[in-house]
């Protein structure tokens, strides 16, 4: 295989601009896409070249693969990186690239399709040892099989979406009389978001953690894994919190499912990097869910504690080098968080919160990174994904980590629009957060708007306190009357006097 | 003592001028606010004397703060406010989106809570509901249609 000499990210914001950093690291060139909503965007300007790739709908512009490939053949790039989200697990796509001569910087189309399909995926791995939740084999359509799998298996239950991911598609039924209406929420949604209505039920493990495992693959037979990341402080099933390590796992649990991960790996000839995600219960067991074909959103954390780029390993990958290292040579360096900044309201249950990013300073230290798109002035777009950016700190311990993000928290100055800011600040300083005793619940039991204004109440009112004390500073220096003239005194305590 | 109501973010709070804090300065803007033995650093934003307005900063947060000294309590008390209107009952688009569904008709009795209309945006559902309880009056929107922020959806009196 060749070395790659220009890549073409086919995606937008921090990850697009995350990737080009690392190519240009690489001395490799970027070509950039965009939208025209992404016309003033940072990662148009970083990237060697940028071309417009149509309005601003997704499915006009970073879902056109017409577009993408015309975008290809006119910058000459010879490989394009997906990112993640739009066409990173679309394995038409992978394929696509492929058929059109060009390097894809992931897996195969195969791997795609047989663990984009969460069915396909638990058939793949039927053969290797690994354990998986109770569920239905195949895909339901009928309410009535619908209504018969899950009294096997005992509610509560999860409809999922075959073709899903990122947490959507997914609904919780209790009881059967919410089945009907679930049922048809889930089809739609799916049928909305992944062209595919096809749905299953899984047992819905109570109590559980979200646990995933980073692997590398090249294209030599070689796979390790590079330890895990915990994901279970989710709301709506969207990670806000992830952190590497887990507080949960030791190094015999991490050994097994890392080598679980690296069975699931093979199971589908993968290549590149990927993600294993695991369901833990109570006891500790863990439970093959999915497998992600793609960088993770949360992959800074691995990267923080293992001390290896993973941009720069998918490249590599895609050259067809060889690992530069084996097992052995990974070892888990201190603790990192990260906590994922959305345009969103906590306050107002998340609702997505539109506006321009008017003053907007994220904290810069050394032991902080930030991965963003926005610059301040920048309008938040509603046409894609809410996340601004990705807080990432790395600490010594998890005990550091934790006071570093709350530091990185309440120096990141940013007005115009609601985060999820105030929100990490809650979670950091929560015990059931800080006892490491936490799992996919945390949001529902112990996260409320109320409580959130608790967390916030004294800032708040030192701020007001604060105005006032300058408001009646600058009365006493202007000496003018905050009563209204005399010949009014009268009138005031005539009213007042009820 | 003067009494101040003063309007901060979305809360409001009574307060006097005994209600003291203490402010170290850094500078011009950067500020230490000392209440009781807690320091919480943060900076003076904008100042708008004139129009009591004020927007300060504590621990990366922006607080928008609008100060009513008891003059403007009194024209307030006086009836010059605005009377509360009756808007507050309909259902507003919170964000742009797109209306996937629309679950009630004209006529139809709601409960406080009730699921009313499915918006689109930022690739999920959002299902809003009802504030209170009452009758569908008017359906604005229709399915499909593209709503801006704070747009009327429903009507319910």
């Amino acid at each position: 295989m060749a070395k790659i000499k220009k890549i073409l990210i086919a995606n937008r914001g921090e990850i697009a601009l995350r990737i080009m950093r690392t190519a240009h690291q690489l001395g490799i060139e970027t070509v950039a896409v965009y939208s025209k909503a992404d016309k003033q965007a940072p990662h148009v300007r970083f990237a060697n070249e940028a071309i417009a790739i149509g309005p601003a709908p997704s499915s006009a512009s970073y879902l056109d693969m017409d577009r993408i490939f015309d975008a290809a053949r006119r910058s000459g790039a010879d490989a394009i990186h997906p990112g993640y989200g739009f066409l990173s697990e679309n394995a038409d796509f992978a394929q696509s690239v492929e058929d059109h001569g060009l390097t894809f910087i992931g897996p195969s189309a195969h791997s795609i399709r047989v663990m984009g399909n969460k069915l396909a995926a638990k058939e793949a791995i039927s053969n290797f040892t690994i354990p998986i939740v109770p569920g239905s084999p195949d895909a339901i359509t009928e309410l009535a099989d619908a209504r018969e799998v899950a009294n096997s298996i005992g509610y509560p239950i999860l409809i999922k979406a075959a073709a899903g991911g990122g947490g959507k598609g997914m609904r919780v039924v209790h009881q059967v009389s919410d089945l009907e209406e679930q049922m048809s929420r889930a089809i739609g949604e799916a049928e909305s978001a992944f062209g595919d209505g096809a749905v299953f039920i899984e047992k819905y493990v109570t109590a559980p953690r979200h646990i995933e495992i980073q692997i590398l693959a090249d294209q030599h037979g070689t796979v390790v894994h590079l330890f895990e990341r915990e994901c279970s402080i989710q709301r709506r099933h969207q990670k806000v919190i992830e952190e590497a390590p887990s507080v949960v796992t030791d190094d015999v649990m991490r050994g097994k499912m890392g080598e679980a991960a690296i069975r699931v790996a093979k199971a589908c000839n993968y290549v590149g990097a990927g993600t294993v995600e695991f369901l833990v219960d109570a006891e500790r067991n863990f439970y093959f869910l999915e497998m992600n074909t793609r960088l993770q959103v949360e992959h800074p954390v691995t990267e923080c504690i293992t001390g290896v780029d993973l941009v720069e390993q998918q490249i590599r990958i895609a050259q067809g080098e060889k690992l530069s290292f084996v097992q052995e040579d990974l070892s888990i360096e201190g603790h990192a968080l990260e906590l994922r900044v959305y345009a969103e309201d906590p306050w107002n249950d998340f609702a997505p919160s539109v506006g321009t990013l008017f003053r907007y300073r994220p904290p810069t230290s050394e032991d902080i990174r930030y991965d963003d798109g926005f610059e301040e002035g920048m309008e938040i777009p509603i046409y894609y994904d809410p996340l601004i950016g990705k807080l990432v700190v790395h600490g010594s311990s998890r005990t550091v980590a934790v006071e570093k993000m709350l530091e990185a928290i309440s120096s990141f100055h940013i007005d115009g629009v609601s985060t999820t800011l105030p929100f990490g600040r809650f979670v950091l300083n929560h015990p059931g957060f800080l006892s490491g005793n936490f799992n996919t619940h945390f949001i529902d039991q112990h996260f409320s708007a109320e409580k959130l204004d608790d967390e916030f109440e004294l800032d708040r009112k030192t701020a007001a306190l604060v105005a006032l004390k300058l408001y009646l500073e600058q009365q006493s220096q202007l000496k003018l009357p905050t009563q209204p003239p005399s010949n009014w005194r009268k009138v005031r305590q005539n009213f007042t006097r009820r | 003592m003067d009494n101040y109501k003063i309007w901060i973010n979305d809360h409001t709070y009574d307060l006097t001028g005994a209600d003291i804090v203490s402010i170290e300065y850094n500078g011009e803007k950067e500020i230490v606010a000392v209440v009781g033995n807690r320091r919480l650093p943060g900076s003076i934003v904008e100042v708008n004397y004139k129009k009591k307005e004020y927007v300060v900063e504590i621990l990366g947060r922006f607080y928008h703060i609008r100060i009513q000294n008891p003059y403007d309590r009194l024209i307030d008390d006086m009836g010059y406010a605005k009377r509360s209107s009756k808007g507050s009952e309909d259902i507003k688009a919170p964000m742009p989106g797109l209306v996937l569904e629309i679950l009630v008709s004209p006529g139809q009795e709601v409960s406080k809570g009730d699921p009313v209309i499915v918006l689109e945006a930022m690739k999920m559902e959002n299902m809003l509901k009802s504030h209170h309880d009452g009758i569908v009056k008017n359906v604005s929107v229709s399915k499909g249609l593209a709503v801006e922020k704070g747009q009327v959806l429903i009507e319910i009196e």
